[in-house]
């Protein structure tokens, strides 16, 4: 099984005037100092191979972005997605001394801005042999409950408040697509394989960036394992397909305490939890087989565990998976700001009642929390109309000015939540020893270096870094790299190629 | 599916399970693991606020991604 992980980070930085550097400059800045840095030949304009194997370059969305070397476990993803937080942060760190007109550079792992209300995400691929047609009735109820390891924060459709366990879950609004770029459907179908071995690749685009190594190497963990089955015939997905996939995907992520329910084919209403020990019962009953991989029982062990422990509830967690850390987080802060949970729930109530009423009324122009502050005529009756409900609630108007500002504040702790410096939450609260994410054995240090051992990823790892240090122009992309200078290329379509073989190069046609 | 299997299949949380975090309550086993995290958490999100968020959400602004 060959896998890997891709993060789109956040990028901003302010001058020493403390004005915002244009986001085009500032991305034109970090690639130029990471092909300076980095020292790499290629001839590349948009993003490089590093020598551990991994492609760091610029998505077609403008973020920089990490793809990860092809895997052969998820700890070794989990390892690389690290490294190439570490890899970014140190770019990001040295570029002031480049540009000292800029004063602070804010790397972060968060995948929204709410002011925009635009997503981005953390995409995984895994390579497998099931026949392309046969993977929606298998996958969507394990994605669709998988939404449990998500990494929290705020529905983004929400004008007040709404607490989530995924953000990307609410931006998903088919199952599956071809398209990429402009489609956002839980794993895309476009099966463009990267190697030519006749095996496929499935990219899954539901999941956001996680901190957490639990969740991260349950991600990846379970996802692969759900495939290993269904490549040896083994038909989970029937037994618990759900009526309505993406509505109970969105259902499950908006209840921390994992008790929403969803109707499957069979008219039964399953939990998230209830349809992922589904997947786990189906793996274990398969373990010791010997096409699952060597740590398919370390996997199951944490699976089990980390589903315990969200059946006895959140707190449980709360030191371990994402969504549950970030929201105690937010509780603490609302708690010192003498704001109570459980006025999110009337606030997002009252401003979504409102907000509709502005939509039915004004089609051009957004909805803005400052048209209640301002009184606007066009909701007026609306707010009168709504504050007997408000005050039941131990609310009132006068409060929402308050709530704004408590709110803004609560979207920039998700954006720091995820921060790569040492004064990101997650980073702060791990040198802390108060969390409980760790999985043993996850060498990042090494994983900045060196490619891993067992995929095609060690050759690109050590043919980039010898051509670069002997100066020679080359091109590269996941399945091929050519060496301008001598008009040779190296053949990599097989992911587990071992052979270093060149020959003669017919044209340079690759653009990486 | 008819109007009732739909009408099932909405949300449906008890109405009796606790909307806000438990972190803040006290757990036999946990309450000192509990302080140091609430401890530690205070201290991070002092270092990490900017004291102006409206400014830093509209300096962190991003173009959309996949």
């Amino acid at each position: 099984m060959v896998m890997g992980g891709e993060t789109e980070y956040a990028i901003s930085a302010r001058d020493t005037q403390g004005t915002i550097v244009d986001q085009l400059t500032l991305l034109a800045r970090f690639l130029d100092h990471a092909k300076r840095t980095l020292g790499q030949t290629s001839t590349a304009d948009r993003g490089r191979f590093l020598p551990n194997g991994g492609l760091l370059y610029l998505d077609s969305g403008l973020h920089m972005e990490w793809a990860t070397p092809e895997c052969t476990s998820p700890f070794d993803v989990v390892r690389f997605l690290k490294a190439g937080d570490r890899i970014i942060q140190d770019l990001a760190s040295s570029m002031t001394c480049r540009w000292p007109d800029m004063s602070e550079i804010f790397c972060s792992r968060s995948n929204v801005d709410y002011l925009s209300k635009t997503l981005w995400a953390a995409h995984e691929s895994y390579m497998h042999e099931i026949a392309p047609g046969a993977l929606p009735a298998e996958l969507v109820p394990f994605l669709a409950s998988r939404v449990i390891l998500g990494a929290g924060g705020w529905d983004y459709r929400s004008p007040a408040l709404r607490f989530t366990l995924s953000p990307r879950a609410h931006f998903i609004t088919q199952v599956t697509d071809r398209d990429s770029q402009h489609s956002r459907p839980l794993f895309h179908t476009k099966d463009e394989p990267l190697s030519r071995t006749g095996s496929h690749r499935l990219h899954v685009a539901c999941s956001e960036t996680l901190c957490s190594d639990v969740a991260n190497v349950l991600r990846f963990g379970t996802t692969a394992l759900v495939l290993a089955l269904v490549e040896r015939g083994v038909r989970p997905g029937r037994e618990v397909g759900l009526i309505s996939p993406i509505a109970a995907l969105h259902r499950f992520a908006l209840d921390p305490e994992c008790r929403a329910r969803a109707v499957i084919a069979t008219r039964q209403r399953l939990t998230a939890l209830e349809i992922q020990r589904h997947y786990l019962s189906s793996v274990e009953r398969n373990l010791g087989e010997s096409d699952l991989p060597d740590w398919a029982e370390r996997i199951c062990v944490l699976w089990k565990a980390t589903l315990d422990d969200l059946e006895r509830g959140s707190s449980r967690v709360d030191a371990t998976l994402d969504w549950a850390i970030k929201r105690r987080l937010f509780s603490r802060r609302l708690g010192s700001r003498g704001i109570e949970w459980t006025t999110l729930r009337t606030w997002d109530t009252a401003l979504t009642r409102l907000e509709h009423v502005w939509n039915a009324a004004n089609r051009d122009q957004p909805f803005e929390l400052r048209l209640v502050l301002e009184n606007d005529p066009t909701l007026t009756p609306e707010i009168r109309r709504l504050t007997p409900f408000v005050e039941s609630q131990g609310v009132s108007w006068s409060q929402l000015p308050e709530f704004i500002t408590a709110r803004d504040e609560l979207f920039e702790l998700d954006a720091r939540y995820g921060g790569l410096d040492s004064r990101g939450l997650f980073n702060a609260l791990d040198a802390s020893g108060t969390l409980r994410h760790q999985v043993p054995g996850l060498d990042v240090t090494n994983a900045v270096t060196s490619p891993p051992p067992d995929t095609r990823a060690r050759i690109r790892g050590d043919v980039v870094q010898r051509l670069s240090r002997a100066g020679t122009k080359y091109a590269a992309d996941w399945i091929k790299i050519c060496d301008l200078d001598h008009r040779r290329e190296l053949d990599l379509a097989n992911p587990f190629e071992t052979q270093e073989e060149w020959r003669e190069m017919p044209a340079p046609v690759l653009t990486r | 599916m008819t109007t009732r299997e739909r009408h099932r299949d909405r949300v449906e949380i008890n109405p009796r399970t606790p909307i806000e975090p438990e972190a803040d309550r006290p757990r036999e086993g946990f309450r000192e693991a509990g302080d140091a995290f609430l401890d530690a958490a205070d201290d991070a999100i002092e270092q990490a606020l900017s004291r102006d968020a409206r400014t830093f959400l509209l300096q962190n602004r991003q173009m959309g991604g996949q």
